[in-house]
């Protein structure tokens, strides 16, 4: 079964996996923090370039990782299209499609940086989390000191999704093998909603039969994997990383 | 345990660890009586190891190297005991080179072996697999076989498992069989006896007529 989650195939080569997955974990928000903070243009390219040019260097999938950001796009382009009608003073442009529609600059200005912001924190997040394991990923969350029941949903959560997903295609499939015509997006919603009622049955078994195996082995509420310990060096990177991206902010500020 | 679909098999496995509480009368293991109580029930679970027929329902963690631990960690043992254990279980089931992947990365037939060495983890003396052979092909079904063998033979394991393909049944033909029909037994003795037994043949279909059909199809 293909994993649909963001994550690498434990045989991908990679070139920071001997750094610690908390580090890889903490390093895009020392570089979105600053992003969503700044309102300079300039900047904010600047914190885009660095990342781009992390992934070049340690030659992650940037194909993948633009593929994957193709998803949010629309939904990000919904968010800011409205904005320029409605904000600012200045004109920018208009024209007349029976009513009379105006772009104003201030409005451009603020929906540009918001999509680019928006835009920029998936994009430096896909480009790091493409970079885990589903077990590194954990392991980073688990030596956050994430509570144990939250991590432990957050496994059996994520471990399900692909499985759910594949049975769910499956359903689809055997539909359509039996004559079901999907031809249109909505078409193909609407069938997942009637297999809703039968997937919620069938995950409610699954969930039961999950806890009676973990019961089989000594399940008490809390569950323990071994970790990775953090090294001195780790530790370096991730002041160094921090150090860089003050020097970058401070020298465009300039 | 043999018998066809919905005869009970898999309910008796369920009462026989606990999950299913029995309407009247009492289930002993190793002369323990299986009781609603916890720390009783764990103290006797410590014993079996229960291989479900989807290995998805048991398989949940990030890595199988970490699944497989899951249960030597509950035992409280220390982590070196632990990952010598993992590597052991791992070997005998002969997934040692995939133990830092996902399940989800694995196919069936690895992903029961991963199942079953989950189990191993802990050292049972019962094992007991609910269709360990199920939607295997056949050469996963003969290194099952050959991994539930050489186990029973190392460590001294008693094996329930349950089936409805006579072809494996026939593998341990001086093994102990029973056959269920509708939530009874109406057969206990040998292998061999069972399929040669006139109410198991009239109830799952003779094993000679099975195999005759095929051959004749063959030719």
């Amino acid at each position: 079964m293909k994993t649909t989650l963001p994550f690498r195939h434990e045989n991908e080569k990679l070139y920071l996996k001997k750094i610690h997955p908390l580090v890889r974990l903490i390093l895009p928000f020392i570089l979105v923090i600053p992003l969503l903070i700044i309102e300079d243009f300039y900047l904010i390219f600047t914190i885009l370039l660095v990342t781009f040019i992390f992934d070049l260097i340690f030659r992650l999938n940037i194909i993948k990782v633009l593929l994957r950001l193709k998803v949010v796009i629309p939904f990000v382009f919904l968010i800011t299209i409205f904005i320029p009608l409605y904000v600012g003073e200045t004109l920018f442009y208009s024209f007349n499609i029976g009513i009379r529609i105006i772009i104003y600059k201030e409005g451009l200005y603020l929906a540009s940086l918001i999509f680019l912001r928006v835009f920029g924190a998936f994009f430096i997040f896909m480009s790091f989390f493409s970079t885990f394991t589903y077990s590194e990923f954990i392991d980073a969350l688990t030596k956050l000191r994430i509570p144990s029941v939250l991590v432990g949903s957050l496994i059996i959560m994520l471990h399900y999704i692909p499985i759910l997903a594949g049975s769910n295609k499956k359903i689809l499939e055997a539909q359509e093998m039996r004559g079901k015509k999907i031809t249109s997006y909505w078409q193909k919603l609407k069938i997942h909603a009637y297999t809703m009622g039968k997937s919620l049955v069938m995950n409610m078994e699954r969930s039961e039969k999950l806890y009676e195996s973990l019961k089989m082995r000594g399940f008490s509420g809390k569950i323990t994997f071994a970790q990775k310990k953090l090294r001195i060096t780790d530790v370096g990177l991730l002041i160094l990383f921090s150090l860089m991206i003050l020097c970058i902010i401070f020298i465009i500020n300039l | 345990m043999t018998g066809n679909n919905g005869s009970g098999k898999t309910t008796l496995l369920r009462l026989l660890v606990g999950l299913l509480k029995p309407e009247s009368g009492t289930i002993k293991i190793f002369n323990k009586t299986l009781t609603r109580d916890k720390q009783k029930l764990w103290e006797i679970r410590k014993s079996i190891g229960f291989l479900f027929q989807n290995p998805d329902d048991q398989l949940f963690a990030p890595t199988i190297e970490e699944d497989i631990g899951f249960g030597a960690r509950n035992l409280k043992l220390d982590e070196e005991e632990v990952k010598e254990r993992v590597n052991w279980a791992l070997k005998a089931v002969d997934l040692l080179e995939f133990k830092e992947y996902s399940p989800l990365n694995l196919s069936w037939g690895q992903r029961k072996r991963a199942a079953l060495a989950g189990l191993l983890v802990m050292k049972p003396k019962l094992l007991i697999l609910d269709e360990p052979f199920a939607n295997l092909d056949f050469k996963s079904i003969y290194n099952h076989l050959k991994i539930l063998e050489q186990l029973r033979k190392d460590n001294d394991i008693t094996i329930i498992f349950t089936t409805h393909n006579l072809f494996f049944v026939e593998h341990w033909a001086n093994n102990k069989m029973i056959f269920l029909d509708n939530g009874t037994i109406v057969f206990d003795g040998t292998t061999k006896e069972g399929l040669n037994n006139s109410n198991v043949n009239e109830l799952l279909g003779s094993y000679d007529d099975i195999l005759l059909l095929i051959k004749k199809r063959h030719i």
